[in-house]
């Protein structure tokens, strides 16, 4: 069982995200719940490995062979003590994930597979900007700026989390 | 021994899934190539045609037998679109995404190794935080946009490089990496940034091991110290990296190349799509899962060259 869902999220590894994504929404044609599904697929292998690597390390703790001996189920023990436990790395990384995802929807919408007219998106609007370019080269800045700030406040947000649930990194780390 | 021989296993069993998933994906989807390809005039019977033409009225199962069996041969198939083999379209256009992935993974670690090395020998001070503070800045960059604002200032300001395009190898090497020098800077620099971080953090890691304080307490600069002895060390989570940013920039480029209008996989992928030219995705899809495979073995090996001993270990 570990086998299979560790290589089958491998296997989605292999598959370059972007192109996985692109190849998602041309296949399921573009749109917004489209490009959503897409950007979600790719995300699932990053969540998938941490969550197992902090679960494998939890299993062999004391509190959790208490747990099993009090008589508590597999699945129990997962939902009752290992979740809570590994949920403050899944939510520093979901953090930098958003903000992945927020650039992976600008290229997406970019090139026409994401957020479809008359719906505004970041990325549609750079690539409007680009037949106006030199009648009005801001238009072509201030949505990338927007982008930047956005994933930039998504990632500090990050690394401050980071550092609240491990103080070790605080000082300096990487 | 056995390690390789398991190591080459799950690489092909990953090919044969991979196979497996794209053809399943593309040939599920909606829209029939051959109804495509003949346009609004469907005159059933040319369609039925066309159809036995290109063997899509064949079994599933028995198209994908015959399509991996021609892989396995060099053989892609012949696209629907271009009318010439698959395998011809995907080598020409390699000319372009290989060396643009080659030329922006240079100038990441040109940028990106030095930086990482000035800031970790100034850990804690205002130089180290202007360092991690630019990386975090190109981090939240969107390769694309970088794109577009580089052709405003260079292309269409400056006039120093033409807007997009690709003039050919034939017309001379130099107008030819010209044309992909303003792309590669845009793909790098966002790397470099990823990379910086990486390679800071790394460093900084091996920076409190006992052999730097020996390798200090000999007498040599911090420089050589962290030249010499730290950057080997820190090597193996940077080359994971790298590994992973060259995959992502042979499949990344997509974008990019449609900012500069390069004759690239991406473009020819997207073009594809756009076109229900089903063969010409699948055999450029599998290019790319091969080359991440590739590149994963590759890293596995350079851990070994890095680390002597990983070497020793698998002996």
């Amino acid at each position: 069982m570990d086998e299979i869902l560790t290589r089958s999220s491998d296997l989605l590894f292999a598959f370059p995200a972007l192109l996985l994504a692109i190849l998602i929404t041309a296949v399921a044609g573009p749109g917004i719940f489209n490009a959503i599904v897409a950007i979600g697929v790719f995300n699932i292998p990053v969540f998938a490995r941490l969550a197992r690597g902090g679960a494998m390390a939890l299993w062999p703790r004391d509190f959790i062979r208490a747990a099993r001996v009090a008589g508590k189920g597999r699945l129990r023990i997962s939902l009752e003590h290992i979740l809570p436990n590994i949920a403050g790395v899944l939510i520093v990384q979901g953090t930098i994930q958003f903000a992945l995802g927020v650039l992976a929807e600008a290229g997406l919408s970019y090139v026409g597979l994401g957020t479809q007219p008359p719906a505004p998106s970041w990325g549609r609007m750079l690539s409007e900007s680009q037949t106006y370019f030199a009648l009005a080269p801001w238009l072509a800045v201030f949505p990338g700026l927007a982008i930047v700030a956005t994933v930039m406040g998504l990632n500090l947000l990050g690394d401050g989390l980071r550092d609240v649930a491990d103080p070790r990194t605080r000082r300096g780390g990487p | 021994m056995r390690f390789i021989a398991w190591r080459l296993l799950s690489v092909v069993l990953t090919l044969i899934a991979a196979t497996l998933v794209i053809f399943v994906a593309l040939n599920l989807a909606p829209g029939d190539p051959a109804a495509f390809m003949m346009g609004v005039s469907g005159d059933p019977q040319a369609l039925a045609q066309l159809r036995a033409e290109l063997g899509l009225d064949q079994p599933f199962w028995l198209r994908y037998v015959a399509w991996v069996g021609g892989l396995l041969t060099g053989d892609f198939g012949v696209s629907y679109t271009y009318r010439v083999p698959v395998a011809d379209l995907i080598l020409e256009r390699m000319n372009v995404t290989l060396p643009l992935a080659l030329m922006s993974m240079a100038l990441s670690v040109l940028i990106a190794v030095p930086a990482a090395m000035f800031a970790a020998a100034r850990r804690a001070t205002a130089a180290d935080a202007a360092v991690s503070g630019l990386a975090q800045i190109g981090l939240a960059i969107p390769n694309f946009w970088l794109a577009i604002l580089l052709v405003f200032v260079f292309a269409t300001s400056l006039r120093w490089f033409s807007a997009g395009g690709f003039p050919g190898w034939d017309e001379g090497a130099w107008p030819a990496f010209k044309a992909l020098i303003l792309p590669a800077i845009a793909l790098a620099l966002p790397q470099a940034a990823v990379l910086t971080r990486v390679t800071r953090g790394a460093l900084i890691e091996t920076m409190s091991e006992d052999y730097i304080r020996t390798a200090r307490a000999k007498g040599l600069s911090e420089r050589r110290t962290i030249r010499d002895h730290a950057l080997r060390n820190a090597m193996i989570p940077v080359l994971t990296i790298l590994g992973l940013q060259f995959t992502f920039l042979i499949a990344g480029g997509v974008i990019i190349e449609n900012v500069f209008y390069l004759p690239g996989l991406g473009r020819l992928v997207f073009q594809a799509i756009a076109q229900r030219d089903l063969i010409v995705v699948q055999g450029v899809v599998v290019v790319l899962v091969l080359a991440a495979v590739a590149v994963t073995l590759v890293v596995d090996a350079a851990y070994a060259i890095a680390d002597p001993r990983i070497r020793s270990a698998a002996r």
